[in-house]
């Protein structure tokens, strides 16, 4: 419902169905979006996550080092869920989203 | 190195990069009040005025029409300077997908746009009819209705050393402020009309934030602030169209616009107003609108500065032999209690902000 919306939208969307880690949401939604399969546009997915947790939309849990270098090595790796108020806001945006043709 | 030990450095550096972008908007803020000054001497701006004069409109409504023409200037400036700014980060297919979702988050960009229309004529409205003193602090007042804002209908939470903090950066914006008021008072035509001007500055930038902060719980902030200056410029573009039919001669000195010195001046105030906001909005997501608008009010102590810089102490602070000293006096001290409320927030513990709610 959420393909071809605002990022942070669909981020919301794909954490719906149970808890992701940044890996995993970030490389999926940079092959979903134009001109983000690169580490520039992961870097701004990385940072639209780390944004929607600092304001409460994302619960953050199990936090492991990168040491293999599976996305940033050295970097964390954290699993996102949505926390109450992200599920108030995905209900929200179901209401009102303008979806778009992907 | 253990998880514990790089979460905390996560921690400190989202905390830092907030409070970075916050001190980044009161240089660009403070900065922009040279330009913004000197603009008033151009024929694109100064004419305005007189023209008004010219077609038998009062000093009063001059002035105004002045002051919202002025701000329609540097609204559209700002948004055409920012596709650039958006192009060169990559994001203008974001703006594409964001612009039209109108019913879940652009309709609060065009609220936050009316908002800072309000805000920024308000401004220049109590800086002409009362004082740039007068209007500066009842600018500094907008945190204030943003924390209150924040805390109420975003929900964010702050800690009782952030509210401290917030207290003591605008005691010290206000004290900044102070000696021109005690010095010289205020002397004015019409002051009720400057009063109207600083309400609305102060309100309209409080409501902006609190408006803002809850679209960029689900936008980017470089997509969020474009919007938001789309939207203003439109209005501005409405309003000066509205006044062209009612016959006001408010388009005749367009053709100054293209006078190199204005178009590097407009040039000039566009791109510190511009990453002004980009900062300010850019704070909100990492330390919360309260402690965003808080450091971004130190604007005040380094518009004070950049003055100083630009057209010298006397003309910046505005002092003569007999008020020199209370005017100085007061310029330090505000800038001394600026630079204690900066270390309260810097140092606050960033655990504080790791998140802005509440976890549920």
């Amino acid at each position: 419902m959420m393909e071809g919306c605002p990022i942070k939208f669909r981020i919301l969307e794909f954490v719906e169905d149970g808890p992701k880690r940044t890996d995993e949401i970030c490389n999926a939604l940079a092959k979903e979006y134009p001109g983000h399969d690169n580490d520039y546009g992961k870097a701004k997915i990385k940072y639209d996550c780390i944004e929607l947790a600092s304001a409460g939309i994302l619960n953050e849990s199990d936090i492991v080092v990168d040491e293999e270098g599976i996305f940033q090595q050295g970097k964390l790796l954290i699993t996102y869920s949505l926390s109450g108020l992200g599920q108030d806001y995905l209900e929200y945006l179901k209401k009102t989203v303008k979806p778009q043709k992907v | 190195m253990d998880v514990k030990e790089i979460r905390a450095m996560d921690h400190e550096k989202k905390k830092r990069i907030g409070l970075l972008m916050g001190i980044l908007c009161a240089l660009y803020w403070g900065v922009w009040y040279a330009p913004g000054y000197a603009i008033y001497v151009t024929p694109l701006i100064a004419d305005v005025y007189d023209n008004m004069i010219i077609a038998g409109y009062s000093q009063d409504v001059a002035g105004v029409l002045q002051a919202v023409f002025l701000t329609a200037i540097n609204a559209i400036a700002c948004a055409v300077l920012l596709f650039v700014w958006n192009g060169g980060l990559g994001k203008m297919g974001e703006l594409k997908r964001t612009i039209v979702q109108v019913k879940s988050v652009t309709k609060y960009y065009i609220l936050a746009g009316i908002c800072g229309a309000c805000a920024v004529s308000g401004t220049y409205i109590a800086a002409l009819f009362l004082s740039p003193g007068f209007a500066a602090i009842a600018g500094l007042l907008y945190p204030i209705i943003g924390t209150i804002m924040s805390v109420l209908y975003l929900k964010q939470k702050v800690s009782k050393r952030g509210y401290l903090a917030i207290i003591v950066l605008l005691a010290g914006g206000i004290t900044l402020y102070s000696g021109s008021l005690v010095t010289g008072g205020v002397d004015s035509a019409n002051p009720l009309i400057g009063c109207i001007g600083g309400v609305m500055a102060a309100v309209g930038w409080g409501f902006e934030g609190a408006v803002a902060g809850k679209a960029l719980d689900l936008t980017e902030p470089d997509i969020g602030l474009h919007l938001r200056f789309i939207f203003e410029a439109l209005f501005w573009i409405i309003v000066l169209i509205v006044l062209l039919i009612c016959g006001v001669p408010i388009f005749d000195t367009i053709g100054g616009l293209f006078e190199p010195t204005t178009f590097l001046l407009v040039l000039l105030i566009g791109l510190s107003f511009a990453w002004c906001y980009v900062t300010w909005y850019k704070s909100f997501p990492m330390i919360g609108v309260a402690r965003g608008q808080a450091i971004a009010s130190l604007y005040a102590a380094c518009g004070v500065i950049f003055l100083c810089i630009f057209l010298g102490p006397a003309e910046a602070l505005q002092y003569n032999d007999d008020s020199m000293w209370t005017i100085v006096g007061f310029t330090i001290a505000g800038l001394i209690i600026c630079l204690i409320g900066s270390f309260l927030l810097v140092t606050e513990d960033a655990e504080n902000t790791a998140t802005l709610r509440e976890g549920s």
